[in-house]
């Protein structure tokens, strides 16, 4: 194996990092999904802290067919989580989230505003080979994930239109592999992750555990002022629901100083026949600030 | 510039008014019922329709016509809980008390869909009998 110039190496993981902004997200609070903390430590950081804003419009829904429905009301959905990351090993390292969600919905002549506390993600991750590391071989990491059900559950609601809904109510884990390659300024990303929504009661009936595969891809290509762009697209498919999902992305990122960086994205699931089922499709933008410690 | 200072205002003076309701319509319940279903002792037969219907997203109101399963005569002096469920995402939604309509039929308002998708249905029934029923599936559109 061939190691990398160590500037370009720590360059190709800038690159990384950088493109690595959460265009992958949950449809809604109450839809169970991949759950990503938009914090990730480089090589040479030890700590990190964020804010990260997202607002989402649902365009309609896939039916049980997979035809698209376009949505005959209006909702927007926002988002507001403060991370921490924090380096645990040379390898490893551990975050969490905590999110604000509010809803705003127009359904038939009512509108309302609600929101709260979201569910709380915990993450970690083993990097085996640093991406960068080598000329040959992708940088190999295994991620681990969960969420706890801190937020309102959509059955235990209490405003007319739900909008006090802002988690799934239940626990949710997620494990996988990420594999990253740097081949000059471009990078491509894959990521694979199962995860499971876990079994829970709910009016006294016992809900059973449901199993959610995903896979994802990212291309990256670095600019001047070690700016970056990168688009992404994530399939996650729930089979007990019947229930899958594309979702798209486009982000860019830069470092506004050795210890700040800034991200933005905007995400969409594509709006057209075959390409979900039984599952909301929205569009909308996030943004990601991060101060970091080295 | 001073038109920008102002935005982040306006935005939230804009959602604080939209937060509010433009008088629904009264609920219709016309055409052929949502789903006719027996219950699960087999004593009764409910014929459910929704408003609107096919049922949209959001809250909707659930009218349940409740007849004896064997001499079809109207059931009343029943209470009637009602309540969406959503199997594939396994969540449920509100649960809404019917009030009494008199000929054996029972109105419940605002039973909510929160998204769109596969919902079903569930009744509990007590008073004159205790009894349970669930509709099948149907399609909620957005």
């Amino acid at each position: 194996m061939t190691p990398w110039p160590p500037t370009l190496g720590i360059r190709a993981a800038a690159l990384l990092l950088l493109a690595a902004v959460p265009a992958v997200a949950r449809a809604s609070p109450c839809c169970a999904g991949a759950t990503v903390v938009p914090g990730r430590l480089m090589v040479h950081e030890d700590a990190l802290v964020g804010l990260d804003l997202r607002v989402g419009r649902e365009l309609g829904a896939f039916d049980d067919g997979a035809g698209f429905n376009t949505a005959s009301g209006d909702e927007l959905a926002f988002e507001q989580g403060i991370f921490a990351a924090l380096r645990v090993a040379e390898k490893g390292q551990v975050a969490a989230r905590a999110p604000l969600v509010q809803t705003y919905r127009d359904l038939r002549g009512t509108r309302e505003f609600g929101g709260g506390l979201g569910d709380l993600q915990i993450e970690a991750r083993w990097d085996f080979v640093d991406a960068g590391q080598y000329l040959d071989l992708p940088g190999i990491a295994i991620v681990a994930s969960a969420a706890l059900p801190t937020g309102r559950a959509p059955e235990a609601v209490e405003r007319p239109l739900g909008t006090d809904a802002t988690g799934t109510g239940a626990f949710q884990g997620m494990g996988g592999v990420a594999l990253e390659h740097v081949a000059g300024d471009w990078l491509v990303s894959a990521t694979g992750t199962v995860g499971a929504r876990a079994a829970r009661t709910v009016f006294g009936e016992e809900v059973p555990a449901s199993v959610i595969w995903s896979a994802g891809a990212t291309v990256g290509l670095m600019l001047p002022r070690d700016a970056v762009v990168a688009l992404a697209a994530s399939l996650t498919d729930e089979p007990a629901a019947e229930r899958r999902w594309l979702r798209l992305g486009i982000s860019a990122g830069m470092p506004l100083s050795d210890e700040w960086r800034l991200q933005g994205g905007l995400f969409g699931d594509p709006p057209l026949g075959g390409f979900g089922r039984n599952q909301p499709a929205s569009a909308g933008l996030s943004f990601v600030l991060i101060r970091s410690w080295s | 510039m001073r038109s920008l200072r102002l935005l982040p205002a306006i935005l939230l003076l804009s959602i604080a008014a939209a937060c509010g309701s433009d008088d629904p319509k009264d609920p219709e319940f016309t055409g052929d019922p949502l789903a006719t279903i027996t219950s699960d002792s087999g004593a009764l037969r409910l014929e459910i329709r929704t408003s609107p219907q096919p049922p949209t997203k959001g809250p909707v109101d659930v009218e349940v016509a409740v007849v004896d399963s064997e001499s079809g005569a109207p059931v009343d002096d029943l209470s009637i809980e009602v309540s969406p469920w959503m199997g594939s995402m396994g969540h449920g939604s509100n649960t809404v008390d019917a009030d009494a309509l008199g000929e054996g039929r029972y109105l419940a308002t605002g039973a909510l869909f929160s998204m769109p998708g596969p919902w079903e249905l569930r009744f509990a029934i007590s008073g004159a009998i205790d009894d349970t029923a669930e509709t099948p599936s149907f399609e909620v559109l957005p």
